[in-house]
């Protein structure tokens, strides 16, 4: 059985077609992160490039592995009509795993850690306060951890997850600043830059040594501004981040 | 059994705090910070990262309960004061055993056989 694989991976990387359409695959990866990285624009009109970097740098190992299983299980496999077979499947196979199992499975993740609420103080505040920035209620999450945390999930169903260690620190009012903020990001459709640069860093080796810091601040400022316009001040939201703050700090000293 | 490095040293603050819920209460941890800031300079989000801390080592157990400003976690002894320190001593005498074998047997044994 080796010898059989020995052969088909020397089969494959002896055919040129085959070898052209990885290198190709590898050059529109590079030329997309080089694209992103130089292009001017606002950050969401980017999105489609990270997806475009992914797919091209998975394109090449998926099709490598259909391509060799096909040799091994059929042996023929070299024929255009199999090869682009081979594409489509290989294709539809990045497009799924990228675009829609692993934003599921990112949200599965947290579900499970959380209780999704259904009334309570965190609820009706996330109710009105949807109505009043004019969108549709998300689902709303306690999620079982200490650690004083909370996004927005806008992929799916639109989500937003508080954790009990925010809800025991947080006045009422800092707890609506933070609501409103979150709110903000759903509104926004800011958490699919925030999940769409947590991929191109956990995916592809390229990117690790680049920040975004620019474009997520952008995100938080824009958040920070909504939660203050409706309150009406910046007294509630400052002082939760001082609270979320010191307790990262205070869990390094003490 | 955990490590006796699990119970060795409670910090000042940890042992505050469980003395304050050893007779078998529960509490969130604003009534925890509420009933130790009169005694010593604390933070709410210190009460916070010990209790959690607490949890982490198993000594302490907590739930989600509904409150009446939301959902809150109530943190509650997992042993009481007695079952604790039996413990830090089963595991500092099952240490010394195990580091000095029939050293630390004669010994316990002339001591315990004095009494």
């Amino acid at each position: 059985m080796i010898e059989v694989c020995t052969s088909c991976m020397a089969h494959f990387f002896l055919d040129p077609v085959k070898v052209g359409i990885i290198l190709v695959s590898f050059t529109v990866s590079i030329a997309s992160l080089l694209f992103l990285i130089w292009k001017k624009g606002s950050f969401e009109k980017k999105i489609p490039l990270i997806y475009l970097h992914l797919f091209a740098l998975i394109f090449p190992f998926l099709f490598y592995m259909f391509a060799t299983g096909c040799e091994f299980l059929f042996r023929s496999c070299s024929t255009t009509r199999s090869l682009l077979t081979i594409i489509m499947i290989v294709v539809l196979t990045t497009i799924i795993a990228t675009s829609i199992i692993a934003p599921i499975l990112f949200f599965v993740k947290y579900v499970r850690k959380s209780n999704r609420l259904s009334r309570g103080l965190l609820h009706e505040m996330a109710a009105r306060k949807s109505l009043l920035l004019g969108i549709k209620k998300p689902h709303v999450y306690l999620l079982n951890d200490a650690e004083p945390t909370a996004f927005a999930f806008s992929k799916f169903k639109k989500s937003i997850f508080i954790s009990a260690g925010l809800a025991d620190l947080l006045s009422k009012k800092e707890l609506e600043a933070v609501v409103i903020h979150e709110l903000a990001h759903i509104r926004n459709d800011s958490s699919m830059v925030k999940f769409s640069t947590f991929m191109l860093k956990a995916l592809s080796p390229f990117a690790t040594f680049m920040t975004f810091h620019d474009e997520l601040n952008h995100e938080e400022r824009k958040a920070d501004a909504l939660a203050v316009k409706v309150q009406g001040t910046r007294r509630y939201l400052k002082s939760a981040k001082m609270k979320i703050e010191d307790f990262y700090r205070k869990k390094e000293e003490l | 059994m955990k490590n006796i490095e699990d119970f060795e040293a409670l910090s000042p603050l940890e042992a505050d705090v469980l003395k304050i819920l050893w007779p078998s209460r529960s509490m969130t941890v604003r009534k925890i910070y509420d009933r130790l800031r009169g005694k010593r300079d604390v933070a709410l989000t210190s009460i916070a990262v010990i209790l959690d801390r607490l949890y982490k080592r198993g000594l302490v157990d907590r739930s989600m309960e509904a409150a009446k400003g939301g959902i809150r976690y109530i943190y509650f002894p997992k042993k009481d004061k007695k079952q604790f320190e039996q413990t830090v001593v089963q595991d500092a005498v099952d240490r010394l055993i195990e580091k000095f074998g029939p050293t630390a047997t004669n010994y316990f044994n002339e001591r315990f056989g004095r009494k």
